[in-house]
């Protein structure tokens, strides 16, 4: 059975735990903890060199704040340890104005570099850009110009072509042209020479291919122009060979004609002569009968007959192409042999006296026929006279 | 005199010497009491210049702890504890200084960020610039590179008979 505790040791069980507690040292006040935990701030040695007297005095703060802890005196301790907390803070503050001074300075300087640098480049990148840019614009320039030139050297070959297409094109034209000019010629030559009447065939054939060709041109049809234009000149020039003699022919014909017919008109001029046309074969002869040019049975021609004469002369030399004869004719009274005998010698006197007026005698033929052919009645005195006759005859060709 | 009106006389000296040392003693109390109000109230105002000077309301909870600690120093003036209300206002003084101190390096060190974030942006820009400029040369030799390449074969292309 345990013993009951008396009063004497219940009250020291009670009282020593107590008095021992009351000598003990009390829990560190918050404000000092804290301060302690201030100190271990990196940036403390900053502020002892910043504020040393600030520093120290709160490091005394503190410590008189450990004493009074330490004697139990809590109060005092943590009132010193606010205060000592307060200064390190104001020390520590005053440290951290300091760095962020140095700090500023520092970044200030660093961003005028950077400033400056950024300005260096802003300007190496300017200049770049503009040398980009003029770069690209001398591209686009130089791409511009290659594109015009491609496209002025298409134009150009464009119309060159054009222009050879043209070319070519006058060229036809001007060949058509000059091949219908010269089938145009060749009719028109065919024209000298009466084509149309002498190869109407051939002229008419010519005319239509003319034409044809003519409206080929108009239809810019140049290989068919060319064509009928040769086609035509050919027939032109065909008609044109087969109408030049049978022209030739009729026109010498005509001259002739013309000439004849001058000739017989100057021969009627002539006073006392009788002018016929006869026809003996193929042989067109014009007759100027002269008669009472002689006395009776006498050769020689009579005085006075000059005029006639000349008139002869001037009327041959006036047409000299043709062949002239001189015949003698009497009337039929004595005998034929005499009668020949005298028309010959009176047809060389008119020989002689044409010749001696200039006539070229090669052209002169003359001969005598007597009584032959007589041209008027030789019963009556009057055409006895005038079947006494000198007849000169113009060989027509 | 007789020693009894010495001893009256005495006695009313004293009594009156007591009463007017107490009156000089209400005189003086009053007086200090009147300075630490006074000091109190100055530094109640101050505590408003520093609210609006914290810009970046760096020191919140300094300030609180100020006005706390003013409270009680008008308090304890209350209670005429005036060596304690000195003390609290010295604390409350050096509480203001840290304050100002820590504004002033809140206000330094948002001025350093700031530089900072300025140096960072003209760093960017650096970079920006070298990437253009590099991009810019890069395109430059390209083109010329194109050009030259260009040039060479109408080059060989007049030259040809």
């Amino acid at each position: 059975m345990a013993a009951r505790p008396t009063p004497l040791r219940f009250a020291l069980m009670v009282l020593l735990p107590a008095a021992l507690a009351a000598c003990a040292t009390p829990p560190k006040p918050r404000e000092l903890e804290a301060y302690d935990l201030l100190r271990k701030n990196a940036n403390l040695q900053d502020a002892s060199k910043k504020s040393p007297d600030l520093v120290a005095a709160a490091e005394k703060a503190a410590d008189r704040a450990r004493e009074e802890w330490q004697s139990n005196d809590l109060e005092e301790s943590r009132r010193d340890a606010i205060m000592a907390n307060i200064k390190l803070k104001t020390a520590l503050a005053l440290a951290e104005q300091e760095q962020m001074k140095a700090k500023i300075q520092t970044l200030s300087a660093e961003q005028a570099k950077a400033e400056e640098e950024a300005s260096d480049l802003s300007e190496k990148l300017a200049n770049e850009q503009e040398k980009l840019t003029l770069l690209q614009k001398y591209v686009e320039a130089r791409k511009n110009a290659d594109a015009e030139k491609q496209r002025l050297s298409a134009q150009m070959n464009s119309e060159q072509q054009k222009a050879q297409a043209e070319h070519e094109r006058l060229a036809l034209q001007l060949a058509s042209e000059q091949k219908i000019a010269a089938a145009q010629l060749a009719l028109r030559t065919a024209d000298t020479v009466d084509a149309s009447k002498f190869a109407k065939a051939e002229y008419s054939a010519a005319s239509d291919m003319l034409a044809k060709a003519s409206a080929e041109l108009q239809q810019n049809d140049y290989a068919g122009a060319q064509a009928s234009a040769e086609v035509a000149k050919k027939n032109a020039d065909k008609a044109t060979e087969i109408s030049k003699p049978l022209y030739e022919q009729a026109e010498q014909a005509s001259q002739n004609k013309a000439r004849d017919e001058a000739l017989a008109r100057d021969a009627s001029a002539i006073n006392g002569a009788d002018v016929r046309l006869e026809r003996r074969g193929d042989l067109q002869r014009l007759v100027i009968a002269v008669p009472e040019l002689f006395s009776k049975r006498k050769p020689e021609i009579s005085a006075g007959h000059d005029g006639v004469i000349d008139a002869l002369a001037e009327l041959i030399k006036k047409y000299p192409t043709y062949p002239v004869q001189i015949i003698g004719y009497t009337d039929n009274r004595g005998k034929a042999s005499e009668l020949l005998a005298i028309s010959a010698a009176r047809a060389q006197s008119v020989y002689s006296a044409l010749a001696s007026k200039g006539v070229e005698t090669r052209r002169l033929m003359a001969s005598g026929l007597g009584g032959d052919d007589p041209r008027f009645d030789n019963k009556t005195a009057p055409g006895r006279a005038k079947n006494n006759r000198i007849e000169i005859v113009f060989l027509y060709h | 005199m007789t020693a009894r009106s010495r001893r009256t006389l005495h006695l009313i000296v004293t009594v009156v010497a007591c009463a007017a040392f107490g009156a000089s003693q209400r005189a003086a109390r009053a007086g200090e009491e009147d300075d630490l109000q006074r000091e109190i109230d100055t530094q109640r105002v101050s505590v408003a210049d520093l609210e609006r000077l914290d810009e970046l309301k760096a020191t919140g909870d300094e300030i609180t702890q100020l006005r706390s600690w003013l409270d009680e120093a008008w308090s304890l003036r209350s209670k005429h504890e005036y060596d304690q209300v000195r003390e609290v206002l010295e604390r409350t003084r050096k509480q203001a200084d840290l304050i100002r101190a820590k504004i002033t390096a809140s206000k330094l060190r948002a001025q350093a960020n700031a530089r900072e974030a300025g140096l960072a942006d003209v760093r960017a820009r650096i970079a920006r610039t070298q990437k253009s400029l590099a991009e810019t040369i890069r395109k430059k030799k390209a083109i010329e590179g194109n050009e030259k390449a260009a040039e060479k074969p109408a080059a060989e292309k007049g030259a040809a008979p």
